[in-house]
């Protein structure tokens, strides 16, 4: 049960219908020049804590909200990272808190659609759903410790050895397709 | 009510209910003289289905929904949800379906009764993976002699022998 949770997970995150989970990742990404480790370690630190406290959460039923409006939620929530992102920090300061914050509530919400899905399916049956759930997100972490590392590994070298390269040649190009991703998500 | 009133206004931005995941729930229970199987399966994807079959108003899990309906899906499960027990094909009775609280999808019940004990099971579930490319399907199987099994069906899957 767990294994075929784990692997319904980790093909999820490679089905195109699992576009919005790119469009957040990349645009997470941008938001830290991949040559500042300790900023990235921060980062993706966040956005697992992220997920296991909606793991948590959602189980727990600490939290319910309808699927609809999860789905809704999701792309407005990479919407408002990727403008966090792009826009001068003037309007929006560059504040890590910010950022961490929609991270982990990236996570929740996302947490919250399947454990619904979950629920729903499971109901005639005694079993828990925190072994599917786990299994599940488990999945979908190392799908995306996949996709991710050979951007940030590349960022790196790149940034690294150009240390004249603006923050910006780092930011905007992944942020300017996630906040496309999301605007053709919301349009549906 | 208020999942009415969401429904509607998420309806109004995204045009219908959306979903992300393409999977189908199924519970196939062995009892002393049946099998009870209860499937979950996203009304939409159903609809969308059909309407690749040319049935273009079925208008499902809605009040106006088409009359050969349940008629219509249930011909579609019976193709395409398979049951071999005893190296026989076994058919149905279907029982009837409701929409799910959230109204994303409809619990089609249905049951087998069994001659006999069973020596062996077979199954297989191709349901909407004819229209979805992404279609995944999970099985649970609990049979009397409490063999419990989890199985996932996609579009490279062959049959599977529980026992």
């Amino acid at each position: 049960m767990f294994e075929l949770y784990l692997k319904l997970g980790f093909d999820h995150i490679l089905d195109i219908a699992a576009i919005d989970h790119l469009a957040f990742l990349l645009v997470l990404l941008s938001s830290v020049n991949p040559k500042h480790t300790k900023k990235l370690v921060i980062l993706i630190t966040a956005f697992t804590i992220g997920h296991s406290f909606s793991l948590a959460a959602s189980t727990l039923e600490w939290l319910k909200v309808e699927s609809d409006i999860i789905e809704f939620l999701i792309p407005v929530t990479i919407l408002i990272s990727a403008l966090i992102n792009l826009l001068p920090s003037k309007i929006v300061p560059k504040n890590n808190k910010l950022l961490f914050g929609s991270v982990i509530f990236f996570g929740l919400i996302h947490g919250m659609g399947f454990s619904n899905y979950l629920a729903e399916s499971m109901r005639n049956m005694d079993d828990s759903i925190l072994i599917p759930l786990l299994g599940f997100n488990i999945g979908v972490e190392l799908a995306q410790l996949i996709l991710v590392s050979p951007l940030v590994l590349i960022g790196r070298f790149i940034f690294i050895r150009n240390e004249n390269l603006s923050d910006k040649m780092w930011i905007y190009p992944g942020s300017i397709i996630g906040l496309l991703l999301s605007i053709y998500l919301i349009l549906g | 009510m208020s999942v009415i009133f969401t429904n509607i206004l998420f309806s109004l931005f995204l045009g219908g209910n959306v979903h992300e995941y393409f999977f189908s729930h199924t519970d196939i229970i062995e009892k002393e003289n049946s099998f009870e199987i209860s499937t979950n399966i996203f009304i939409d994807d159903l609809d969308n289905m059909f309407k690749k079959k040319g049935y273009q108003k079925l208008k499902l899990g809605t009040e106006k929904e088409a009359e050969t309906a349940d008629q219509l899906i249930n011909d579609y499960l019976q193709k395409n949800l398979r049951l071999i027990v005893n190296e026989e094909q076994v058919n149905w009775d279907w029982i009837g379906k409701e929409v799910s609280e959230d109204l994303m999808s409809f619990w089609i019940y249905v049951e087998v009764t069994k001659k006999g004990k069973t020596n062996s099971f077979i199954v297989d579930n191709k349901t909407l993976i004819d229209a979805i490319d992404d279609q995944k399907n999970i099985v649970n199987v609990v049979l009397m002699d409490n063999t419990k099994r989890y199985l996932l069906f996609d579009k490279s899957s062959r049959p599977k022998v529980i026992k």
